[in-house]
């Protein structure tokens, strides 16, 4: 057979340019949209199989998780009880605007911790909001949005970073970062602050998006270098983003007049 | 007639390597979702003297593979052709022959240069910090090891089945 002519590598090479032009002019989106639906079905199918594996031991975890919530809630209150007691009142009136969605897939890369739902710009779904699962656990936020579905990265992929604090009586503040879906760390802890196993890490509301108090797991260990500006602990999460299967994805904070 | 069965048969063997890829592969726990495919079957095919079914096979599939990414639209396609040339390039002029060893070698080249360029490409835009595209050279261990494993394999059970690489282009009648 004759070797392929270098016209033919040109060819192809060009109207691949041509097409990454259409996709960047947008001209291309109805048919990824499509493209992209059609595949919908089998993936949710296949998805929930998978997942299915451990709904058994799920059903176990789920008590623990509402009670460990209940708890980590219950403490963050009682501590801003004592600091601000007209706050408090607000955070109870706050409600978010939130919308429920299914875990559709995952995305193809690898080495990426992301998931596909199948709520997108047209449902209200904007990036950077906040994605929860059972009773206000946080498992991740959006970082791409197409028109009827949307990208989750979880808390335990390796881009993710959120900005956390601890229900401590420092409320120490730090940054929780994934580190390729195995292990979720919370870095630039301050040095001076006492951070014990077992305390609950929760949101800190400095990202817009995303409110104060959603729970994303308990200190398992802390690292404490003498020489270090930071220390560092690592976090249990409270929930297996990689098995859940619906999520609700908060649009934003409606908030009520506070009754003082 | 013939024509219609083949490119019925061409659009049945990407929507298999789809199938595989989206929905079996990407569930799978790792390091067995770092399997790529298209690399385990794109040598074959170009030890088959197929390359131009290898290079359409592999750019519908990484065009619909980038429509479930989070990577730029465009990378994994573009990346995809670029290693499956330079793959071809290294069977004509380096490799040669029909081998076991062949399929192995173009199927951890492809896979090498895949990954290879994409990190590249994403160190320059600056979409990932150092450590993060060493994260990824790990990866590609596995995805190197997998590859060339299932490669050799699926060419050793084809050449168990059929006559089709039991000759090497440069072969003499009198040996």
């Amino acid at each position: 057979m004759p070797a392929p002519s270098r016209i033919s590598f040109v060819i192809v090479i060009i109207g691949v340019l041509f097409v990454i032009g259409l996709h960047a002019l947008g001209w291309l989106a109805p048919v990824e949209e499509k493209l992209r639906s059609s595949l919908w079905p089998v993936s949710r199918l296949a998805y929930s199989l998978d997942a299915g594996a451990d709904r058994v031991r799920d059903g176990r975890e789920e008590k623990y998780q509402t009670l460990a919530v209940e708890e980590a809630r219950q403490k963050l209150l009682e501590e801003e009880n004592q600091e601000l007691r007209a706050q408090l009142d607000f955070l109870q009136a706050r409600s978010y605007r939130s919308i429920g969605a299914d875990v559709i897939g995952k995305s193809t890369d690898p080495n990426r911790q992301t998931r596909w739902i199948n709520r997108g710009a047209l449902d209200g779904v904007a990036l950077d909001q906040p994605v929860v699962a059972h009773a206000g656990i946080l498992v991740g936020k959006i970082i791409q949005v197409e028109e009827t579905a949307a990208v989750v990265q979880l808390l335990t992929d390796h881009q993710s970073r959120v900005a956390a604090t601890v229900a401590n009586r420092d409320q120490s503040l730090g940054i929780i970062e994934g580190g390729y879906g195995i292990s979720m760390r919370m870095n630039l802890i301050p040095q001076n602050e006492t951070v014990t196993v077992g305390e609950a890490v929760v949101t800190s509301g400095l990202e817009s998006r995303i409110p104060r108090g959603l729970v994303i797991g308990t200190i398992e260990a802390v690292e404490k270098e003498a020489y270090q500006p930071f220390q560092r602990a690592s976090i249990t999460p409270l929930v297996k983003g990689e098995k859940i299967r619906v999520v609700s994805v908060i649009l934003g904070v409606s908030s009520t007049a506070p009754s003082l | 007639m013939t024509i219609v069965i083949r490119w019925f048969g061409y659009l049945a063997a990407e929507l298999l390597l789809l199938f595989s890829q989206l929905i079996i592969i990407n569930l799978l726990p790792a390091p067995w979702n770092f399997i790529q495919v298209i690399w385990v079957l794109a040598p074959i095919l170009i030890l088959l003297n197929r390359f131009h079914l290898a290079l359409g096979l592999i750019v519908v599939f990484y065009f619909y593979l980038g429509l479930f990414s989070v990577a730029p639209f465009g990378l994994s396609t573009t990346v995809g052709v670029m290693s499956i040339i330079l793959a071809e390039r290294l069977y004509r002029v380096v490799l040669t022959n029909r081998s076991v060893y062949s399929a192995a070698a173009l199927s951890a080249f492809g896979t090498l240069l895949t990954r290879l360029l994409t990190v590249i490409f994403l160190l320059i835009a600056g979409l990932v910090t150092r450590a993060e595209a060493e994260g990824h050279l790990i990866m590609l261990v596995y995805e190197i090891l997998l590859n060339t494993i299932l490669a050799s394999l699926i060419f050793l059970s084809t050449n168990a089945l059929s006559a089709r690489f039991r000759f090497t282009r440069f072969s003499s009648p009198s040996l």
